[in-house]
């Protein structure tokens, strides 16, 4: 469907926020993604970033990495691209009530659980304690740092930068990963892993190490995709799971862990 | 089975049936020999169709589900953005002769593309096509269409079955607009029901194909792989593969354009690449096997059923001659 770019958010150097108005009413659930489609220049799946429900307006932040990105990053506050979806299996919240929530996520990683993150946000009782892990390359490079204030009065946040380049930083240096030795473990706490390939595997590694079942880890994956009907093939994990139909998230024991990355 | 069967009292089944078809306002499409091959092809004369092969190069996904189907037209006009759909060509098609397994890899399409995803384009090709399939009497070192299931065409697939059995040509229905054929050839209800004579293409025993699912990790692979080229020929010869890509194609003015929809092939680099460059599947090793993967194990949990009928044109046609069977056989053999 058509729908118009209604303001454009510089989030860091290389990450734009789009505030896109739809043609029509969307439902989606935390995690979920859409396609978009910038006429000429291809389509590509992104994470809706924007507090899950029924509406007509949805953010989508995009890191500037290849052909449709770089279009995605030109676009200028009415300007129209087309939107497909939303798609996929996102968050069990059934699974993750009346739990701690222990959320780690790395670059652009934060953009496939801030759905995840506003609903905990805006129902806050229904889970237990929620922390957010979250690391950066360097403090320019955080991102969403408007609604990190906000969320952390519902949730304990936690950040690093891999380095500081120059000005003040009171968080961790170092990988995001080294945070996890501040959580406690509790006994039915659950881990929600987001980032790049190495951040995952390193996170899921040290959680299973530390005695965490893969039953309490869950990641959503990145994968490249066509067509978000489990049908292009692209996607495919190799046990046979669309993480476009089957995913994006997905319980770590439902993935071999070659695919945890 | 409860097929009805009819015994066929013409002269020449393939004629009158081409003669019916095209009354019917049909295209008809049947296999033809071009050089050394046979290909599937439009056929203006009935006299042109040959049906002494074993493989035909192309398979009836080539018409249904095309290389390549331009989906939409964008434009940018004064209000704002537009997308026109662009319908596709559906001038009704007859398969006239194709093998029983190529009948069967329809019916997987069906399944795929049909149920599972319901693609319109798919859809309007198939519901208006008309599937004749011609028993098979031929095969070659490649096939192995018993191992896999796929020597009788599954109800569904077909519309007409035509066995040759004991001097009689007998032909079956498949569905009323089958019979709505038959009707019109000079035919006699038949209470015998043909033999459907075994070919000998049972190469791998349905147990060894069942082991596959626990060898992803097989070092065994590794040395199979070696030889493959990553061509994707097997893929796209493949009468079920259905893997795609999309491609814009701007005008010049760049105002307007239209995005495409091209087959691709796992086995190529390109295939897994996500944004910035990272590719999931690296190693010749990984794209190699997942293909043998997807047909032979991943569709059996998903689907119940192989997406893999048998024809052996992967084999046939790869240039580093890689054979399917040969290459399952092994990685079983080394674990076992």
């Amino acid at each position: 469907m058509r729908s118009v770019v209604e303001e454009v958010i510089e989030e860091s150097p290389d990450v734009r926020t789009l505030v896109l108005g739809l043609e029509k009413e969307i439902e989606f659930t935390p995690g979920q993604f859409v396609m978009v489609s910038v006429p000429g220049y291809g389509e590509a799946p992104f994470a809706i970033a924007s507090p899950p429900g029924r509406c007509r307006r949805i953010e989508v932040s995009v890191r500037r990495v290849g052909d449709v990105t770089a279009a995605i990053h030109r676009l200028r506050r009415g300007d129209e691209v087309g939107v497909r979806g939303p798609f996929g299996r996102g968050f069990p919240i059934k699974e993750l009530e009346n739990r701690d929530i222990v959320v780690v996520a790395g670059g652009t990683g934060l953009l496939g659980v801030s759905s995840l993150l506003w609903y905990m946000h805006m129902n806050r009782g229904v889970f237990g304690e929620v922390y957010l892990l979250y690391g950066a390359r360097t403090p320019r490079d955080l991102l969403k740092r408007r609604h990190l204030e906000e969320w952390s009065r519902s949730m304990k946040l936690l950040l690093s930068v891999d380095r500081v380049d120059g000005g003040e930083w009171r968080g961790h240096v170092g990988f995001v990963t080294d945070l996890l030795d501040k959580i406690e473990r509790a006994r039915d706490e659950v881990y929600i892993l987001c980032g790049p390939p190495m951040m995952m595997k390193v996170a899921y590694r040290k959680l299973v190490g530390r005695g965490v079942p893969p039953n309490h880890i869950y990641v959503s994956l990145e994968r490249h995709m066509k067509c978000g009907l489990g049908v292009c093939g692209r996607c495919m994990l190799s046990n046979g799971l669309y993480v476009c139909r089957d995913g994006p998230v997905f319980r770590c024991d439902e993935i071999p862990e070659r695919e945890i990355e | 089975m409860d097929v009805e069967w009819y015994v066929y009292r013409g002269n020449n089944i393939v004629e009158e049936l081409f003669g019916v078809l095209k009354e019917l306002g049909y295209t008809v499409i049947a296999p033809v020999k071009r050089g050394d091959v046979h290909v599937l092809a439009v056929v203006k004369d009935p006299s042109s169709i040959d049906l002494n092969f074993v493989r035909t190069v192309n398979s009836p996904k080539h018409f249904l589900y095309t290389m390549e189907e331009p989906l939409f037209r964008w434009r940018r006009t004064s209000s704002g953005l537009i997308f026109e759909e662009i319908a596709p060509a559906t001038k009704p098609c007859a398969f006239l002769g194709i093998k029983p397994c190529d009948a069967n890899a329809i019916s997987l399409l069906d399944e795929v593309l049909g149920t599972w995803c319901r693609d319109p384009y798919y859809l309007a090709r198939r519901s208006s096509s008309f599937v004749i399939v011609y028993d098979c009497r031929h095969k070659d070192q490649y096939c192995f269409c018993e191992s896999v299931g796929h020597r009788q065409p599954a109800k569904g697939s077909y519309d007409l079955w035509v066995v040759e059995d004991g001097g009689e040509v007998y032909i079956g229905i498949g569905t009323n607009r089958g019979f709505s054929v038959v009707r019109k050839l000079r035919v006699e209800r038949s209470a015998r029901v043909p033999v459907i004579r075994r070919l000998g293409t049972d190469r791998i025993p349905r147990n060894l194909l069942e082991k596959l699912g626990e060898l992803y990790e097989a070092d065994a692979w590794e040395d199979l792989s070696s030889r493959c080229l990553l061509c994707g020929g097997c893929t796209s010869s493949c009468p079920t593969c259905t893997c795609f890509d999309m491609r814009d194609e701007p005008e010049p003015d760049l105002e307007q354009g239209v995005r495409f929809r091209t087959w691709t092939s796992c086995v190529l680099r390109s295939f897994t690449m996500v944004a910035g460059g990272r590719v999931v599947r690296k190693s010749r090793e990984e794209r190699f096997k997942f293909r043998y993967f997807h047909k032979l194990v991943f569709s059996r949990t998903r689907f119940g059923r192989y997406l893999c009928v048998g024809c052996g044109r992967c084999s046939a046609q790869c240039p580093a001659g890689i054979d399917m069977v040969e290459v399952v056989s092994k990685v079983v053999g080394s674990n076992s």
